[in-house]
């Protein structure tokens, strides 16, 4: 859970503002911590493409997320499962096909919780902060790829890095989760849309 | 001669004395009685929560705020820092996984749905959660266990106390990820005050190497200690040259002359050979008992006085030491009676309070009437100063209105007793100052209230022992045969069971799957296949149900746990189980549990007991300095009449003080109610001077004499409205609305029942 939630938040924070990496001159990480500052709110559709050695063939899921400031999220998987979460405020809910959704409350869920300091912290990019984490490195500029490392050995354990592709035009093409155990997560998003208006109701119910 | 023999003795004494160690500990406000009181406070005190230094600190990177107090505070003072669970790089799920055969009793095996259409649902399930965002962390736990065992497992571990921990990176963070907490285990008991204050030093010092603006928040039992002892030492300061100069001033306007320096010795050197006496004989005193100290100065400076305007007399010093003595020794045998009274406490300060006063008035007796005259020579000045010399008793005969006052004056004691209500939280007999108070707040607020949980202890004479016994525990609490089991029940019994049960449960492993592994293994790998999964997949799972499991250590993160809820010192190990304050085990399973060995502890119900412990306790001494002050003020005065005007303002001194106690709603406490005697004992005194003198010619003078000793109680005792501490105040409060009312009765009350004719 905490791996990818990594993944989701380092895609959260990298997206918006390396989407207009490209047109920059100045330092890239520098210049996505201003651009961040005008984000509020994010939607995109995925797929997710799971390659590991306990399958014996990669198995591709899809589904969408939704983001919305200060404290909102929805992550969705569509196929080949219907399940998710919400995040909304003090609360949330996580669902499984048509089950009654689970409630619980953000302050007595350490995982929730920390979803909500981090997406609310990060989205407001800070170098400095994602570089206590992680390590950073700007492999290729075209395309853009951004590599994290995690630094704590107990993320480390499970995860080798998180790759991060965008376009020329500066939108995440996708992310790359390389498992310390050998296998490896690809989720590709589309339809990256940056400060969309959001039905509130999306972040109520499944 | 006599002053060489006194002076080598008071060398003696303050040598003594400079070896007397100051000690609060709370355990010397606890009662004897009934012994399982004090095993259950032992038990409480142990526990890890009560022992360690628990701080919170907030910020920014509350992670590495926490390694930066954490490096700060190594030393000499802790034996242990914890910031988090010791780290083994595996990840907890993992580790919790390797563990199932051993964490898995026969019944949860048993329950295991292993049909045709069970395995195929499970499996699902875990190709849910391979492909969900926590996937990634469940690998090796999906390979282990893709039947979702350890669900079973986890259920046991189900606190809802355990939701406000985060484990972070080897930290413990809250739900927001705002705080870090640290657990700081001292080496010294929190009952060492002087140990505790350089631990609270420690604290102080280490937490300057936070940067400006940190939220830090430090509770624990070593804060209180600390506080307790710097509030007595400052009242100590501040409470006994009070008391001193206020004597001198009032031995310079009683005396008038030199000799007021002589007379202050005495109850200087009662101060010091009470003092060396304690140190004597215990080595070690409260600072509460010392604070009595003040009270011991304004009660031993009435026989100095007594023997000074004695010998000031016509007859010369002998002939006034001949007239004092039995006066005074009368005066004394009350004042000792009381003190007595105080020794039938079960409570060691208030016990110890009597033993210090007793030596005291002993001694200044003795120097009052062995080496005062020697010093005294009478002074012109004053020669007509009051002599407190008695006439011989004569007849006296009360007015109409003592007979239906005696009534009045029960029936109001009654009324005003009954009304007044008993406090017997020892905590409000400590010192805590609001920014304690406070911190502590926030702290459950943050942290959740372990506190104030009920506990079940269980005691072995080493960890595998306590180990045993804590999983005897929780199989019973989780006995539906024996009632309602409680809502949850934090243990380390689920995480960590003794090697004992260990080995139970992998033979139960070994043969819950001998007659079942082909038949599992069959259906999970069709279902396997239906499903995508690779070929080996669960490789380790039909490894695990074929293979005897292994003697694995316990996971890491249970290390934090053990540090939670396990106390070891030379006498053993002790678990803790903590379970919701309100449950309340069934009449069978409590008789279990005492048989496994487990005493149940609530800090509620503890101080609960403690209160009806104080009460019996107060009850029985306070019954007997009564009894000792009725039966000895009648053998003195040896006439009912007499008697029943002497008795007069102890009663209206009990009268007056639960008057206030009872107008005010405020609550009496341990030592409100330890004070009780000794006022009724000196109130007596006044009594037995005044009837004594009732007729003479000696009676004015008797009656300023009375007034001048109790000018010098109040001032000894009222210096102790000075003190900050709780008990010192309690005390101080006491003995001046007493007193002030006894000498009022004494001085203007008794000559008006005494009938005119007569006296």
């Amino acid at each position: 859970m905490r791996v990818f939630f990594s993944c989701l938040l380092a895609f959260l924070l990298l997206c918006p503002g390396l989407s207009s990496f490209a047109r920059a001159e100045e330092d890239p990480l520098r210049l996505l911590q201003k651009r961040t500052a005008a984000i509020n709110s994010l939607s995109a559709d995925f797929e997710q493409e799971t390659d590991i050695p306990l399958f014996s063939a990669p198995v591709t899921s899809q589904g969408r997320f939704l983001y919305q400031s200060p404290a909102h999220l929805r992550w969705e998987y569509r196929k080949p499962y219907r399940s998710g979460f919400i995040i909304s405020g003090e609360t949330g809910l996580n669902w499984e096909g048509d089950q009654k959704p689970r409630f619980f409350k953000v302050a007595e869920n350490p995982q929730a919780s920390l979803i909500f300091k981090q997406i609310s912290a990060r989205l407001r990019f800070d170098p400095a902060a994602a570089e206590k984490e992680y390590k950073v490195t700007l492999t290729t500029s075209s395309p853009l790829t951004v590599v994290l490392e995690p630094r704590q050995a107990e993320v480390a354990a499970v995860l080798r890095s998180l790759t991060f592709v965008f376009t020329e035009e500066g939108v995440a093409e996708s992310v790359t989760v390389d498992e310390a155990g050998g296998g490896r997560t690809r989720i590709s998003f589309t339809n990256v849309r940056l400060n969309p208006a959001i039905d509130p109701g999306e972040f109520q119910k499944p | 001669m006599v002053f060489l023999c006194t002076a080598l003795l008071c060398l003696l004494a303050a040598w003594t004395c400079s070896r007397l160690v100051l000690s609060e500990d709370a355990r010397s406000l606890m009662p004897d009685s009934p012994p399982e009181l004090a095993r259950s406070f032992a038990l409480l005190q142990k526990a890890p929560f009560m022992q360690r230094v628990t701080i919170s600190v907030g910020g920014q990177d509350p992670a590495a705020l926490a390694d930066t107090l954490a490096e700060a505070l190594k030393g000499p003072e802790f034996k242990q820092i914890l910031t988090g669970p010791p780290g083994d790089g595996k990840n907890p799920l993992d580790a919790l996984t390797e563990q199932l055969p051993t964490l898995l009793d026969r019944e949860d095996l048993e329950s295991l749905d292993l049909s045709p259409a069970a395995i195929p649902a499970a499996l699902e399930q875990t190709k849910k959660l391979l492909l969900s965002p926590a996937g990634p962390a469940c690998r090796l736990s999906a390979a282990l266990d893709p039947l979702n065992l350890r669900l079973l497992a986890l259920k046991k571990f189900a606190d809802p106390e355990l939701r406000r921990y985060r484990l972070d990176g080897g930290h413990i963070l809250s739900p927001d990820g705002g705080r870090a907490l640290i657990l700081a285990e001292p080496h010294a008991p929190m009952s060492d005050s002087a140990s505790a204050a350089k631990v609270m030093a420690r604290v102080e010092e280490a937490a300057r190497t936070l940067p400006a603006g940190t939220e830090l928040l430090v509770a624990g039992g070593h804060r209180h200690s600390a506080a307790n002892a710097t509030a007595i030492k400052g009242d100590l300061e501040r409470v006994l040259p009070v008391s001193f100069v206020l004597l001198a001033v009032i031995f310079i306007w009683g005396i008038r002359s030199i000799h007021c320096l002589t007379a202050l010795a005495v109850p200087s050197l009662a101060l010091l050979f009470a003092c060396s006496g304690m140190a004597l004989l215990y080595g070690g005193v409260s600072g509460i008992v010392i604070g009595f100290g003040a009270v011991l100065l304004g009660i031993s400076a009435d026989y100095a006085l007594y023997v000074f305007f004695a010998s000031q007399g016509p007859g010369g010093v002998l002939s006034g030491l001949n007239a004092v003595c039995k006066p005074l020794l009368m005066s004394a045998f009350t004042a000792l009676a009381a003190f007595a009274a105080l020794m039938t406490s079960g409570i060691p300060t208030i016990a110890g309070t009597a033993i210090f006063s007793i030596i005291g008035l002993l001694c200044a007796l003795a120097l009052a009437l062995v080496v005062l005259p020697l010093l005294f020579r009478p002074v012109a000045a004053s020669a007509s100063a009051p002599s407190p010399v008695p006439v011989p008793l004569r007849p006296v005969r009360t007015t109409k209105s003592l007979l239906p006052l005696w009534p009045c004056v029960l029936g109001a004691i009654l009324l005003l007793g009954a009304g007044v209500t008993i406090d017997g939280d020892i905590r409000n007999l400590g010192y805590s100052t609001p920014q304690i108070r406070k911190d502590e707040e926030n702290l459950r607020r943050i942290w959740g209230d372990n506190a104030n949980r009920a506990m079940l202890a269980a005691q072995g004479e080493d960890f595998a022992a306590a180990l045993e016994k804590n999983d005897a525990i929780w199989r019973i609490l989780h006995d539906p045969a024996l009632g309602t089991p409680p809502e949850y029940a934090l243990s380390l019994a689920p995480m960590m069971p003794s090697e004992k049960t260990r080995e139970e449960r992998r033979q139960s492993w070994v043969a819950f799957w001998q007659a079942r592994s082909q038949s599992t293994l069959t259906l999970l790998e069709d279902a396997a296949r239906e499903l995508g999964f690779a070929k080996e997949a669960f490789a380790p799972f039909a490894a695990s149900l074929l293979t005897p499991p292994g003697n694995t250590r316990p996971p890491a993160f249970t290390g934090m746990l053990t540090a939670m809820l396990c106390a070891a010192d030379a006498a053993g190990a002790c678990m803790y189980t903590m379970l919701p304050e309100h449950f309340v085990p069934s009449p069978s399973m409590q008789e279990s549990l005492e048989a496994a060995g487990a005493v149940r502890l609530s800090t509620s119900g503890f101080r609960e007991e403690l209160s009806a412990a104080i009460s019996g306790d107060v009850k029985r001494f306070g019954l007997c300095s009564l009894l000792v002050l009725t039966v000895t003020a009648i053998l003195l005065v040896r006439s009912p009449a007499r008697a029943a005007l002497a008795l007069l303002p102890p009663a209206a001194a009990l009268c007056a003080v639960l008057a206030v106690f009872r107008l005010s709603g405020m609550p009496m406490n341990l030592f409100h109610i330890a004070a009780l005697p000794l006022v009724m004992g000196l109130a007596v005194n006044y009594g037995i001077f005044v009837v004594f003198a009732l007729g003479g010619a000696q009676e004015p003078l008797t009656r300023k004499a009375v007034l001048l000793c109790a000018l010098t109680s109040c001032a000894g005792f009222g210096s102790l409205f000075l003190a900050r501490h709780p008990a010192l105040f309690s005390i101080g409060l006491t003995v001046l609305v007493g007193l002030g009312t006894a000498c009022a009765v004494a001085l203007w009350g008794i000559p008006r029942l005494v009938a005119k004719g007569e006296e």
